[in-house]
C-alpha cells in the first residue's frame, strides 16, 4: 500500500521565539519535525515493514521545510513531496486544499497519516480539511491502528479518557496521537542516506483547484509578559503552608 | 448589522460546562442574540444557563444517536448544519477535548476559518487572539470570511451574567453524520469525578518525583479540598505513573485555571506551554535552583511528600474558618 504522511516543520519547542516586526517572527529559530508527525511517520514505516508498499512524505512550506522531509526520510520514508509556500502564516483552508491536491496528484494512496496537531499553530484542523476536500473520512488523535483489507480500525481517546474504537473504510485520513507508537531515532548513516532520497518540489499553483497561497490576516504579535519573581515561603513547613493559603486567599484572591 | 453567533453548549454528565459562561459573554459582546446549540434531552439545564447569561434562541437536536453511530461525528454534523440552516456568522464552543474534536470537524465541513484555542474573541470586530508556539507568542487575527469557527480557551473570558428570555426551537433540518465512520465500542475508563482538567479553576499537578501512581493520592486529597483537577507532567506520564489524559503541556492538555500548583515539576518550557496562562502559579519543589522559580508566583522549597499534606491540612483548617491550631 502507498501511504502518504503529512508532515510539518515547526520551531524547536525549547527555543526562544523573537519577533522580527509587528506581525512577523524571526524565522531563524531552530526547526524540527513536528513531534506528532514523527509518530505518523513511524506508524507508516511499521505498516510498510509488515506488509510492503511505499511511504511518501508530503509537506507544505518554504524551501527550508525540506529539513522536515529529510528528518522523516532519515527515519526510513522512501521519498518526499514539498509543496512550496513561503508565507509565515498561511491560511489553513489554503493548506488543506493544497495538501489534498498534492495527495490527489500523487494518486493511489491507500492511507493518509498526519499528526494530531502541530506544536506551533495548534489548530488540529488540517487532517479534517484534507479529508473533506478529498471526500474521505477522517479520525484524529488515534492511539491504535489496525488495518484489514479496505478497513482501518482505530482507537481514540475521547472526553474523560474513555477509549472509542471506530472503524472506517480506506482510503482515509488518520491523525496520530502520543501513545500510538514510540518513534525511532535515525542513526548517522540514515541521516546521510536521507540526503540522497528523492524530493519532488511542487508549485501549488500547478495543482488543480488550489490557486495562489492565501495568508492569515495577522494584525499583531506580542510576547507574553514575564511573571514577577516568586515569593518563596521559608521556615517551618506547617507555618509556611498556612501562610501560603493566607496569601492565596487575601493577596492573590484565587481561593 | 450585528453578527449572529451560535454557541455549542457542551455538557458533561447532563450539565453544561461551567466555562461556557465565558463563551456566552464573548458571543453576546457582538450585540446580537445568541443561538445555543444543544441536545433536546439537555434542554432544561442548557436553557437555564443561557437564560442566566443574556438569553437567546436555543436550538435543539433530537438525541437519537442510532447504535453504531459516533457521537462526536453527529455533533459536528449538527453544528455545521445549524450554521448553514440559520445563516450564523460565527460558531463557538470551548477548547475542551470534545470541542477540539467537533469544532475543527465542523469547520472543515463548512470550509470555514477556524481558531481552535482562542484566548479573546470579539465577533463584532471579527478579531481573535490566539497563542502560538506553545504560548511563546500571542497573535491577533482578523477574520473576514463568514461563517467562522472559534474554540474558546476555558476561563479566558470573564462571565457576564444577565437574565434574558430563552426561545426554544427544535432543529428541523437534516443532520447527516459521516456514516462511513462506525463506533464499534467504547472502553470506559475510571473517571476521577473531579472537574474536567481543561476547565478547572484550580489544578494541582505532580511531576516525575511522584514516583508511583499511588503517590498521586496525596494530590487527590489536596484536590478534593480545593475542588481541583489533578494533572501531571510528561515525565510522570512517560514513567507510566499517570495516564496521558492527565498530561499538561505542549503535547498534553492546555489548562487555564485561577490557581496552578506544580508539585515536583522542574518548570520546562514544554510543561509551561500548557499552563503558563494560569492566573497564579505555585511551586512545591525541593531544589531552590529549579527553573520553575523564575516563572511562578509563590512557592515552598521542600519535599513535596511533606509539603503537600501540610498544604492540605492548612486548607482544611482555613476552610473550617480557623487559623492554625
Ligand atoms: C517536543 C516535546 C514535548 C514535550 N511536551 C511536554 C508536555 O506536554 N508536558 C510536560 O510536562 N513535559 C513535556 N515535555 C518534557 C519536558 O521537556 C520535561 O522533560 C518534563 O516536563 C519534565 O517533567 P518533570 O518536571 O516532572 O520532571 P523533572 O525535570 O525530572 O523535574 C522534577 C522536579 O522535581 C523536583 N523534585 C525532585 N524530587 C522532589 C521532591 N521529593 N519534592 C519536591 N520536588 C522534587 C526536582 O528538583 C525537579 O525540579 C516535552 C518535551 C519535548 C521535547
Amino acid at each position: 500500500m502507498k501511504i502518504l504522511v503529512l508532515v510539518k516543520q515547526v520551531p524547536d519547542s525549547a527555543a526562544a521565539i523573537k519577533l522580527a516586526g509587528p506581525a512577523s517572527i524571526d524565522r531563524s529559530v531552530k526547526p524540527v519535525l513536528n513531534p506528532y508527525d514523527e509518530i505518523a511517520v513511524e506508524e507508516a514505516l511499521r505498516i510498510r515493514e509488515r506488509s510492503g508498499g511505499e511511504v511518501v512524505l508530503v509537506t507544505l512550506g518554504p524551501p527550508a521545510a525540506d529539513g522536515a522531509l529529510r528528518a522523516g526520510l532519515a527515519m526510513g520514508a522512501d521519498r518526499g513531496v514539498l509543496v512550496t509556500c513561503d508565507l509565515a502564516f498561511p491560511d489553513p483552508r489554503f493548506v488543506g486544499r493544497a495538501l489534498a491536491a498534492a495527495i490527489a496528484d500523487e494518486g493511489s494512496a491507500g492511507l493518509v497519516l498526519a499528526g494530531l496537531r502541530s506544536i506551533d499553530a495548534d489548530g488540529s484542523q488540517i487532517p479534517y480539511r484534507v479529508a473533506a476536500t478529498l471526500g474521505w473520512p477522517a479520525v484524529n488523535g488515534i492511539t491504535k491502528l489496525e488495518l484489514s483489507p479496505g478497513v482501518a480500525t482505530v482507537t481514540r481517546e475521547a472526553d474523560g479518557g474513555d477509549l472509542e474504537i471506530l472503524s472506517l473504510p480506506l482510503p482515509c485520513v488518520l491523525g496520530a496521537n502520543r501513545g500510538l507508537n514510540q518513534p525511532r531515532y535515525p542513526k548517522l548513516p540514515d541521516l546521510m542516506g536521507a540526503k540522497k532520497k528523492p524530493v519532488r518540489v511542487v508549485d501549488p499553483a500547478s495543482l488543480a483547484g488550489v490557486g495562489q497561497p492565501v495568508a492569515l490576516a495577522v494584525k499583531g504579535l506580542e510576547l507574553p509578559p514575564p511573571r514577577r519573581a516568586a515569593r518563596v515561603l521559608e521556615g517551618e513547613l506547617g507555618a509556611a503552608a498556612v501562610e501560603l493559603v493566607r496569601l492565596l486567599r487575601e493577596e492573590a484572591k484565587v481561593l | 448589522m450585528s453578527p449572529s453567533v451560535g454557541v455549542f453548549l457542551e455538557t458533561s454528565g447532563g450539565k453544561p460546562r461551567p466555562a461556557l459562561a465565558g463563551a456566552l459573554a464573548a458571543a453576546r459582546a457582538g450585540g446580537a442574540p445568541v443561538t445555543g446549540l444543544a441536545y433536546e434531552s439537555e434542554a432544561e439545564p442548557c436553557a437555564a444557563l443561557l437564560g442566566a447569561h443574556g438569553g437567546g434562541r436555543l436550538l435543539l437536536l433530537p438525541d437519537e444517536t442510532p447504535a453504531g453511530e459516533w457521537g462526536a461525528g453527529r455533533i459536528a454534523a449538527f453544528l455545521a448544519a445549524a450554521v448553514k440552516a440559520e445563516g450564523l456568522d460565527w460558531l463557538t464552543g470551548l477548547a475542551t477535548p470534545l470541542g477540539r474534536e467537533v469544532l475543527p470537524r465542523a469547520a472543515a465541513l463548512l470550509d470555514a476559518p477556524l481558531v481552535t484555542d482562542a484566548c479573546a474573541f470579539d465577533p463584532g470586530a471579527g478579531t481573535v487572539r490566539q497563542a502560538l508556539y506553545g504560548g511563546r507568542v500571542l497573535a491577533d487575527l482578523a477574520i473576514s470570511a463568514r461563517p467562522a469557527v472559534v474554540g474558546i480557551r476555558p476561563n479566558s473570558i470573564p462571565p457576564a451574567p444577565a437574565a434574558g428570555p430563552v426561545d426554544r426551537a427544535a432543529f428541523g433540518s437534516a443532520v447527516v453524520p459521516d456514516a462511513r465512520i462506525r463506533l464499534l465500542r467504547v472502553d470506559r475508563q475510571d473517571r476521577s469525578g473531579g472537574p474536567e482538567l481543561t476547565e478547572a479553576r484550580v489544578v494541582i499537578s505532580g511531576g516525575r518525583p511522584m514516583a508511583t501512581a499511588e503517590n498521586f493520592g496525596i494530590l487527590s486529597e489536596c484536590a478534593a479540598v480545593l475542588g481541583a483537577a489533578v494533572g501531571a507532567s510528561r515525565a510522570a506520564v512517560d514513567a507510566g505513573i499517570a495516564p496521558h489524559e492527565m498530561q499538561v503541556g505542549l503535547t498534553g492538555k492546555t489548562v487555564n485555571p485561577d490557581l496552578y500548583i506544580a508539585c515536583g515539576i522542574s518548570g520546562s518550557v514544554q510543561h509551561f506551554a500548557g499552563m503558563k496562562t494560569s492566573k497564579v502559579i505555585v511551586a512545591i519543589n525541593n531544589d531552590s535552583h529549579a527553573p520553575i522559580w523564575a516563572k511562578c508566583d509563590y512557592g515552598i522549597v521542600a519535599d513535596l511528600f511533606a509539603a503537600v499534606p501540610a498544604l492540605t491540612a492548612a486548607l482544611k483548617s482555613a476552610a473550617a474558618g480557623g487559623g492554625r491550631t
